[in-house]
């Protein structure tokens, strides 16, 4: 009754019409039954049953639900209704976050505050016009998803037919068993404990036919859920779009992608392997037949060690449980691999992919990227041009000034020179602008000037000054008044600055008196000073300005004599003001007497005098300046000033010493003609110096011409009888 | 002869020190406005140098010699003599014979003078008249009628 009952079970329809009382009286023979034996079997049997009808069921119900649309073409209109409302929440949002964004981006939140911490507007900005449209069509994308999967799905339940008829028929126990009885009845009459074997056989049976009812319930319910899930999904996909603008909820767009599709995909996957196991079952009865003709010519048995029957259609049940029941998982997992596959696709596709790589369009989102990005980060350095507006926010200059403020104020060690440095760096970054917009035309010479006049503290006057300075339009009382101005926000790295770009223009518009007094007064910055003592140094024009006590106070600056800057300065100086260097040497000497006598000494050793010989302060001047005239090019020496040096009668009588026609050597007594005396070395020396002479003073009246004074010098050089 | 005799002066140092004030100015301004190979030559030192110890000792020539032909190049490169005048200029003041003033002249314009040549024609084309040449020494009377009184201008 039972078996009958089981084989009703698995053959629906047709399949019932074969006869399973003979089927249970073959498989027993006539053998008694044993009571114990026979209430377990028949216990068996009923769960077998059972699990039959079970299985059965589900089959259909499969079979069902896999026929099932998920979104009707008609709509389910609870979900469109709810899908409205989160539409409507979304498009709220997609404003808050418009305002939120423009103040992230205004106050720099995303580098200040955890919330914001990794936003980048720019980015976000284009998935949030991609959000903004999208949002409206996120149920029309959803469905498209869904009737695109919904295309193998049909061609695969078609391809099936009917799946519990054929799973039904496919699965067939009692040929199973007939099989088994066929090949391998000489095994259990053997055993001649029928009864065990029929147990054994349903046991089996209750296995094999329990995994396939595990794998069809599973399967079954996993049809069943996706229906609400994928529904629940859709009602909620206006919101995803917004949570991808931002980065901290940008995770939940890509797990909804991965569960919709995943949910999506499942039933085409798993109806892949059902068709799979369908179609090994329709194969069972050629397997069978195969089987049993080599059953017949071949012994198989299980005393010959060869498979019998019984463990073919075991082993074949089992392969096609396994391919149902690993369908299942594979068709999980393999739906889900496949979201996040799509996903990570999707997620590519969308933004920055999408427009970098259009044409024309491309260029311009790419070129407008790039504007936006140094927009930004200008902004973010030097917050609101406007100087009400800067009070409020001056980007990171400002923050870092006052930073450098307080520091000063509480004696930071180091604050006042990172101060420095922004201001330095602020007004940098604006010359750079400036300078970049000036060369291409876009700013001339007048608004230049025009962005100058202000206050030279302010980074951007300065700037502009800066740049005035580098075209050598920065006016003498602009440059004092600048240099000055960083002196007294002491801010002499500015200053120093400012000096270093005059000097590119070569202080063109500024007096060489301007470059002296500020190099001289201690009110300016020292680096100031010292840069413009460096040009000072080779600038005969504004060296001429220096005093002997500044010429002392300026070795001092910079280090002193034997200081590298000290001791460049005055070797560069000397060039153009000897009579500094002298006063110098005097000064020394007056304080040391040591230094004194050995400068004495020298002298007489080189004039070969006696050495008690008187040497006055005027003979070692004057040796002093023959010195220099020897050492210089004659062109520097008609550049000296008339005033402290021509006109001085030690610098007078150096120029008749070294530049006079010295007279002919006497000829000696026995050379008897002049021609013979020219051939003599006393004679071509004295020759060789004479001509030079003649050169010098030659090139010395030159040179003259082209100075300063040209005519008091000439004067001296006709008094000195160097010109006749 | 003594070695003493030699003055080395290049054409522009020659008579300098006799010119002061207003002829010194007038003088360099002169200059400033030549062809600058001319310019050059005027304070060439090798000019000196030629007529010191090629000329000099080639024709025996006194250091007034020297010097007046000295003057005489200056005159020559300052247009003030023309190059078709320098052989009679220079036979005239320096008291030598033709022969000796074209051997000279030759020797000048092929020597130190040649760069200057090209220049030396443009510039005769342009004062065709033959003017006298300046001496430092001996100035030119004032015609005292030559001043114009500006107070006067309106009679």
């Amino acid at each position: 009754m039972v078996v009958f009952a089981l084989s009703a079970l698995l053959y629906p329809g047709s399949a019932a019409a074969a006869n399973p009382i003979s089927w249970v009286m073959d498989a027993v023979g006539s053998a008694a039954l044993d009571a114990t034996k026979g209430a377990i079997l028949s216990s068996l049997y009923t769960f077998l049953q059972l699990i039959g009808r079970m299985l059965s069921f589900f089959i259909g119900l499969m079979h069902s639900v896999a026929t099932i649309a998920v979104y009707p073409k008609t709509g389910v209109p609870v979900v469109e209704e709810m899908w409205k409302i989160f539409r409507d929440m979304a498009n709220m949002i997609f404003i808050l976050a418009l305002i939120v964004m423009a103040f992230s981006t205004i106050f720099d939140l995303g580098s200040r505050f955890g919330a914001f911490k990794g936003t980048d507007w720019k980015s976000m900005l284009a998935k949030l016009l991609i959000a903004a449209v999208l949002i409206n069509f996120s149920m029309t994308l959803g469905v498209v998803v869904i009737d695109i999967v919904q295309v193998p799905t049909n061609m695969l339940l078609t391809s099936m037919g009917d799946i519990s008829g054929r799973l039904g028929g496919g699965l067939n126990v009692q040929g199973m068993l007939a099989y088994s009885g066929t090949g391998g009845s000489a095994t259990i009459t053997e055993t001649a404990d029928v009864t065990t074997a029929a147990i054994v056989s349903v046991v089996f049976m209750i296995i094999l036919l329990g995994s396939f009812f595990m794998s069809i319930l599973t399967a079954t319910l996993f049809m069943i859920m996706r229906i609400p899930i994928i529904w629940m999904l859709l009602m909620f996909s206006p919101l995803i779009w917004i949570a991808n603008i931002f980065p901290s909820t940008r995770k939940s767009f890509s797990e909804w992608w991965t569960k919709f599709l995943g949910w999506v995909l499942f039933l085409p996957y798993y109806l892949f392997f059902v068709y799979l196991a369908l179609f090994v079952l329709s194969k069972q009865d050629s397997i069978w037949t195969s089987a049993l003709q080599k059953a017949q010519t071949a012994d198989y048995g299980l005393n010959t060690g060869n498979p019998g029957i019984t463990v073919q259609v075991v082993f074949f049940y089992i392969i096609v449980n396994t391919i149902l029941v690993g369908g299942t998982k594979l068709a999980m997992s393999s739906a889900q691999a496949s979201a996040t596959g799509v996903n990570k696709t999707l997620g590519k596709l969308t933004g920055d992919m999408l427009l970098s790589n259009t044409p024309w369009l491309g260029g311009y989102y790419k070129g407008g990227k790039t504007a936006i990005e140094a927009r930004k980060k200008q902004f973010q350095q030097q917050g609101f041009q406007n100087k009400y507006l800067n009070k409020v926010y001056g980007g990171e200059a400002a923050d870092k000034d006052r930073q450098a403020k307080m520091g000063q104020l509480f004696g930071v060690r180091g604050a006042d020179l990172a101060r420095q440095k922004v201001f330095t760096e602020s007004a940098g970054k604006e010359f750079d602008l400036i300078k970049n917009d000036f060369d291409i035309g876009k700013i001339d010479i007048a608004k230049v000037k025009a962005g100058a006049s202000g206050d030279a503290a302010d980074p951007k006057v300065f700037a502009y000054r800066k740049m005035l300075a580098k075209l050598g339009e920065l006016g003498d009382t602009q440059f004092e008044e600048t240099i000055k101005a960083m002196s007294t926000v002491n801010n002499p790295y500015a200053a120093q600055d400012l000096i270093k770009t005059a000097q590119e223009s070569e202080f063109a518009g500024i007096k060489a008196k301007t470059i002296h007094a500020l190099a001289v007064n201690n009110d300016v910055a020292r680096p100031a000073r010292k840069e413009l003592l460096k040009h000072m140094q080779g600038n005969a024009k504004v060296a001429k300005e220096l005093t002997a006590a500044e010429y002392e106070e300026a070795i001092k600056m910079l280090g002193g004599d034997k200081s590298f800057e000290g001791s460049k300065f005055a070797k560069e100086l000397g060039k153009f003001r000897p009579d500094l260097t002298y006063a110098r040497q005097q000064t020394i000497r007056t304080a040391d007497p040591a230094k004194m006598a050995e400068a004495m000494k020298d002298y007489r050793t080189k004039k070969g005098l006696a050495p008690t010989a008187p040497v006055t302060p005027a003979d070692l001047e004057q040796d002093h300046y023959e010195a220099y005239i020897d050492k210089t090019e004659i062109k520097s020496v008609a550049e000296l000033a008339y005033d402290g040096i021509w006109s001085e009668p030690s610098f007078q009588e150096a120029l008749k010493e070294k530049l006079e026609a010295i007279p002919e050597p006497r000829k000696p007594a026995s050379i008897r003609t002049d021609k013979e005396f020219q051939k003599t070395q006393v004679w071509q020396d004295w020759n060789s110096e004479y001509r030079q002479r003649a050169r010098e003073r030659n090139a010395l009246v030159k040179n003259i011409k082209n100075t300063p004074e040209s005519a008091q010098k000439l004067t001296v050089l006709r008094t000195a009888g160097l010109i006749t | 002869m003594p070695i003493t005799s030699r003055n080395y002066f290049t054409p522009y140092m020659v008579d300098l020190g006799k010119m002061t004030g207003l002829a010194l100015d007038s003088f360099d301004k002169r200059i400033s406005v030549l062809p600058k190979a001319i310019q050059d030559s005027i304070y060439d030192f090798s000019i000196a140098e030629f007529i010191e110890d090629v000329l000099g000792e080639r024709f025996e020539l006194t250091a007034d010699q020297k010097i007046e032909l000295t003057r005489i190049v200056r005159d020559i490169l300052m247009g003030d003599i023309l190059l078709s005048d320098a052989l009679r200029v220079m036979s005239q003041k320096l008291t030598v014979p033709v022969d000796v003033a074209r051997e000279i002249c030759n020797g000048l314009l092929s020597g130190p003078l040649a760069p200057t040549i090209e220049d030396l024609k443009t510039l005769n084309k342009r004062q065709p008249q033959t003017s006298p040449p300046p001496t430092a020494t001996s100035p030119g009377p004032i015609n005292p009628n030559n001043i114009v009184d500006l107070r006067d201008q309106n009679k």
